[in-house]
């Protein structure tokens, strides 16, 4: 492990490029160590390299080590004006977003020169893991609502089960209202009345957008914190970008960091010391000190460095509003773990699973019809062509001659009666249809119990 | 305690100095192990 240094004795390294050197994950494996060990990062926000075909660390941080749930608090801070100060509409939202699944797989193909697919992973221990800690938090703040946004009506099977999970571990918290906006009327709601909400959790992509709407709403990223809590590790971080144009100026705002930072004090039980610098923090924003970025543009902008000593000369002083009260500091949570394999998550199996069929996602050009006539020559008997979708749109047995056409078909084969079959029967009807296509990806029908664990297509 | 900084790229390094001084002024019982990570890394 590297030396330990009060950070103002820290001599400051420059020109280290992590990714030349080789490192495409953004970090040195004796960095990957350190964090694994302490169980707790605190960084800053990082560049990744465009066209160098790397990842972003972000992500790989967040993933690497199952950080599931992305806390993101957005209260209003006196001193920051926005539409909502002016209105008198006081805002504190607490988004939780779920950090691993989703499509930040990054699991995309092209399946033609035309089409492209990406994966959608949503599952009901990830969904679990995340939900189930967002009612902990909610209960522990004592929240009176807690919603769950999705779009279920569109993505059933996916955000569908993320809804279910939601409900499920809701039964488990009867003091909670718990309840559900679908995911656009939420965004006109929280523009509208955001004060109607308190506690909101989210798949993976729509809880990124959320959360830098509302960091609009209560001033922009600049005061935006953010923390990544998994099990074992948890990253604090500001979400806001580097801001290369105006890098080594010290100028830039620290506040978002700052409230990262407060989130991590309180999290390893240091809440004296988080209350103490967020009232001195607050204290600083209500007397109108600012950086050039936010604030009266009548008064003199602070630099970082003078910035930081307004609040520092602040400490000990109670701000008008939102003051904290001085908690003791609880003794500090141990957050070094040590893992000896791989933490399978996963929950009962409770309904007999079995394959009824597959979609072939297949390459034409031809009219639908002759891609059914196609399939049907020869098929095995046990199977019938159910339905031939384009862009998720039947267009076979029946359909409408103005719906377009891409080069990309998905034809679902069922087994007559949803009779099981055999992964060999599966791959006899590959057999099938490459001789008279090129098949692109394949996906298979299951079943658990009378439960189809696939979607419809539409007009289907 | 000990917890890993690492400090990002950009104004990264700035807030970050900004926001631990006001730590150590604060008086936060807490060490700080530097990781190298990010573009710039440490």
């Amino acid at each position: 492990m590297p030396p330990v240094f009060r950070w103002n004795t820290y001599p400051l390294i420059w020109g280290k490029w992590v990714f030349d050197k080789g490192f495409n994950n953004g970090m040195t494996p004796e960095a990957q160590q350190t964090i694994e060990s302490l169980g707790i990062l605190f960084k800053g926000p990082m560049e990744t390299p465009k066209g160098k075909g790397v990842k972003s660390v972000n992500v790989t941080a967040r993933k690497t080590w199952n950080t599931y749930a992305n806390k993101r608090v957005f209260k209003t801070l006196h001193g920051v004006e926005t539409v909502f100060s002016k209105a008198g509409i006081p805002i504190d939202l607490t988004i939780v977003r779920e950090n691993i699944e989703d499509t930040y797989g990054g699991i995309e193909h092209m399946l033609t020169h035309d089409v492209a697919l990406s994966r959608r992973f949503i599952t009901r221990p990830g969904s679990e893991q995340v939900i189930r800690y967002a009612f902990e938090m909610a209960q522990k703040k004592g929240s009176h609502r807690i919603t769950c946004g999705h779009k279920a009506n569109i993505m059933k099977i996916t955000d569908g089960l993320f809804l279910e999970v939601f409900y499920e571990v809701a039964k488990e918290y009867p003091d909670l209202k718990a309840d559900d906006v679908i995911v656009d009327d939420l965004w006109m709601k929280l523009v509208t009345r955001p004060d109607l909400f308190d506690v909101v959790v989210l798949t993976n992509l729509q809880g990124d957008i959320v959360s830098d709407l509302c960091a609009g709403l209560v001033g922009g990223l600049g005061f935006a914190p953010s923390a990544n809590i998994g099990d074992h590790i948890c990253i604090f971080e500001a979400v806001h970008g580097t801001a290369p144009d105006i890098m080594g100026k010290n100028i830039a705002n620290p506040t978002a960091l700052l409230l990262s930072g407060l989130a991590l004090l309180r999290h390893v039980g240091l809440m004296g010391h988080a209350a103490r610098i967020k009232n001195a923090l607050l204290y600083t924003l209500e007397s109108g000190a600012r950086t050039g970025d936010f604030g009266d543009k009548n008064k003199p902008a602070l630099n970082t460095t003078e910035f930081i000593k307004t609040i520092i000369d602040n400490l000990g002083k109670t701000p008008a509003h939102g003051a904290r009260p001085l908690l003791e500091d609880k003794p500090i949570t141990p957050t070094q773990y040590k893992l000896e394999k791989n933490p399978l998550i996963m929950s009962e199996e409770l309904m007999q699973e079995k394959i009824v069929g597959a979609d072939f996602f297949v390459e034409s050009e031809e009219q639908p019809q002759l891609v059914a006539d196609k399939i049907l020559a020869g098929l095995n008997t046990k199977f019938d062509l159910v339905t031939i979708s384009n862009r998720g749109t039947q267009v076979w047995p029946k359909g409408s001659v103005f719906t377009n056409l891409v080069n990309q078909y998905r034809c679902r084969i069922e087994s007559k009666g949803t009779e099981p079959c055999s992964q060999e029967e599966i791959l006899q009807l590959y057999q099938h249809m490459m001789k008279v296509f090129k098949v692109c990806s394949i996906e298979l029908l299951n079943m658990w119990g009378e439960k189809k664990g696939y979607s419809l297509a539409q007009g289907q | 305690m000990k917890i890993a900084i690492a400090q990002g790229d950009g104004i990264g390094p700035e807030i970050m100095t900004a926001v631990l001084s006001l730590f150590d002024a604060a008086g936060v019982p807490l060490e700080y192990v530097p990781v190298d990570m990010g573009e710039m890394g440490i």
